[in-house]
């Protein structure tokens, strides 16, 4: 825990406050019937795989294991253990740690609308379903991350309220990886965030949520000349999105610039992007825009967690490409041949980086971070 | 999500539904006794005398440049039938919607990775009236009155990635994308300018001041098809510069009319006024 940088609290605290409120009552995440996720207004509903609708006896499981750190091998780590509600599920970590020590060449990803994600994990264009993503993080042994075993189902069918929940959430489908993976993947899918600031001015009707500043920045993100929402357009701020009503691949992922350790447009060795995948040459370096939503609580940023700060980040898209001077991963990020053609730089003023922040701020959604029924459930 | 919207029509070959010879369509195929006739035009896109795709390389004043992406909307499609204009009615598709329809030429391989999809479209579906056709005409673009709303929660095609701008702008009408080799990107992002509301979230209530949707009118029967040419769409623009401090290439800005003004006038838009120049009778993108 001593490696875990805080960097995302000052913001926080400047912020005003996200502080839970015991008096607040849960925002629903299911329907009124007990079935459904509830969507935001402006939002399309979310895809939910038909053999796994969304039940609120699911949601109560997924939830419950989660939280439950029963699941690792050393019953050390639950997911919750990168992903942490009051950081829009993140972990605040330039890379993440696993429950034996070993650190995972990324950052752990924030988990905001990740129901609406066109592909999962950081770069993986197969990876398309949170039922068979968990696996990932489960049984993955390069690094080793929940690092779970057989052991686990024992423990948990050794505790009858967990039992009971399975009964409730898959009747007779017993306590089986399968049923695990599918209530995680309901639980995840309920992290549906969109009351912030700026939904509030877009959706709400309140001309008043968003400040003069953040207007400004609001006008400069959609610019043509700053090209912000050519990736992380739409409603999640990630044009990498579908949902139910998607017919049109929406895949996508784009060299930005990071690194050029070759001359020839070339990542670190352990973080080659899509390359990793699909071995062809021109998705080296290769990844998917993240939602910019709760973007202030979730830094370090990039995906491996190598900027600190969002202007920091700004710096990078402002100039074209990340320049490293010196060390193993010393390149022009800018003269890199792989790089975007999104990503052609551009000039502002002190002044409209300041706006352009303060935009991104509005993006936050206390409620999000907040909500009790996100929150664990024995704390 | 999907990938089954891949057409299966082969480039450049036209159907009209009425030599299908299908009679389990539930359609009447035959323009006879005053009954509706099928239409289905397609749509070949070419860069100059080469055919138009991603991963080709093609000399583009004095450039060696690859697609980045080639979509574009058409809308409120005509025949004109014993001299009157007729509306045709679209196929309701994934493709179309309400009088709507989005071509699309890339498949989101080579440098159409970046924003392009692999869904492909290159055939317009729709019923007109009785009667010999001896002309048609579109707009390139999509009406006001669908051109602001959500496209998150809109039907598809309207809800396409990488088609919208915001609210305010509405779409992107053409998006037809150059990776100049060596160079920059020249992107020719063609839609309406001059919105006025309060946000780029906000939906403007009154027609844009630059619309800047073209009207296309061919004097023939749409059986022959239509060859829609994305190297006349940048014919007199020189895609190796780009006018500092604005987007790269045309992205329909005002700042910006060394860019856009040769593309406007290939598309028979005045760039100045965003409406035809004359009645658009000088486009030189669609033949």
């Amino acid at each position: 825990m001593s490696r875990r940088r805080l960097v995302a609290i000052p913001w926080l605290l400047l912020a005003g406050g996200v502080v839970a409120c015991a008096d607040e009552p849960p925002v629903d995440l299911v329907g009124p019937d007990g079935e459904g996720l509830v969507i935001p207004e402006g939002f399309p509903e979310a895809p939910v795989p038909e053999d796994n609708p969304v039940t609120a006896a699911k949601l109560e499981l997924g939830r419950y294991l989660f939280y439950d750190e029963r699941l690792s091998g050393n019953e050390t780590q639950a997911c919750a253990s990168c992903h942490l509600q009051e950081l829009a599920f993140t972990d605040g970590l330039t890379v993440a740690e696993g429950s034996t020590g070993q650190l995972h060449p990324r950052n752990a990803n924030g988990l905001t609308n990740v129901a609406y994600n066109a592909n999962l994990t950081w770069a993986n264009p197969t990876m398309t379903v949170l039922e068979v993503q968990a696996l990932v993080p489960l049984f993955g042994d390069a690094p080793v991350e929940i690092g779970a075993t057989d052991e686990a189902l024992d423990r948990l069918a050794g505790d009858g309220e967990m039992v009971d929940r399975f009964d409730a959430a898959y009747p007779g489908e017993g306590i089986t990886w399968d049923t695990v993976t599918a209530a995680l993947a309901t639980f995840q899918r309920s992290m549906i965030s969109g009351n912030s600031r700026f939904d509030q001015f877009a959706y709400g009707n309140d001309a008043d949520a968003l400040s003069a500043a953040e207007l400004r920045g609001m006008e400069l993100f959609y610019s043509e000349t700053l090209e912000c929402h050519h990736c992380h357009g739409g409603f999640n701020f990630t044009e990498a999105t579908t949902h139910a009503d998607s017919v049109f691949d929406a895949e996508l992922f784009h060299n930005t610039g990071l690194y050029n350790v070759d001359g020839e447009g070339g990542y670190p060795a352990d973080n080659t992007g899509v390359f990793e995948i699909t071995g062809a040459p021109e998705d080296m370096g290769r990844f998917r825009p993240p939602t910019l939503r709760n973007v202030e609580l979730t830094a370090p940023y990039m995906h491996d967690g190598s900027i600190e700060t969002l202007e920091e980040v700004l710096d990078h898209y402002e100039r074209g490409g990340r320049l490293i001077e010196d060390g193993p991963e010393a390149g022009d990020g800018a003269e890199s041949p792989l790089k975007s053609g999104l990503v052609a730089g551009f000039q502002i003023t002190d002044a409209e980086r300041s706006d352009l922040i303060a935009f991104l701020l509005s993006l936050t959604d206390e409620s999000f971070v907040t909500n009790p029924a996100l929150s664990d459930p024995e704390p | 999500m999907t990938h089954v919207l891949r057409t299966t029509t082969p480039l450049g070959l036209l159907l009209l539904a009425a030599c299908s010879g299908d009679g389990d369509s539930g359609t009447d195929d035959t323009a006879i006794d005053g009954e509706p006739q099928a239409l289905s035009i397609p749509f070949d896109a070419v860069v100059g005398s080469d055919m138009a795709m991603c991963g080709m390389s093609y000399a583009l004043s004095g450039q060696d440049a690859e697609l980045a992406d080639a979509r574009l909307f058409l809308s409120n499609l005509e025949v004109r039938i014993d001299g009157a204009w007729q509306a045709v009615t679209l196929d309701d598709t994934d493709w179309q919607h309400d009088g709507v329809v989005l071509l699309d030429f890339e498949d989101g391989s080579g440098a159409c990775a970046d924003s392009g999809t692999s869904d492909l479209n290159d055939t317009v579906t729709g019923t007109a009236p009785a009667g010999t056709i001896d002309g048609f005409r579109f707009d390139v673009g999509v009406p006001f009155a669908l051109n602001h709303n959500d496209s998150a929660t809109a039907p598809a095609p309207l809800n396409a990635p990488g088609m919208f701008w915001t609210w305010q702008g509405g779409y992107k009408f053409v998006r037809v994308d150059y990776a100049v080799t060596g160079g920059e990107r020249w992107n020719v992002h063609v839609g309406s300018t001059g919105c006025v509301s309060d946000a780029p979230v906000d939906a403007p209530s009154e027609e844009c001041g630059s619309p800047n949707r073209a009207t296309v009118e061919l004097d023939r029967d749409p059986a022959s098809g239509v060859t829609v040419d994305l190297g006349a769409l940048v014919s007199g623009a020189d895609i190796g510069v780009n006018t500092a401090k604005t987007p790269p290439g045309c992205m329909s800005s005002p700042v910006e009319p060394d860019d856009c003004s040769p593309v406007f006038t290939n598309l028979g838009l005045d760039f100045s006024t965003g409406v035809c120049a004359g009645d658009c009778a000088g486009q030189a993108v669609f033949r």
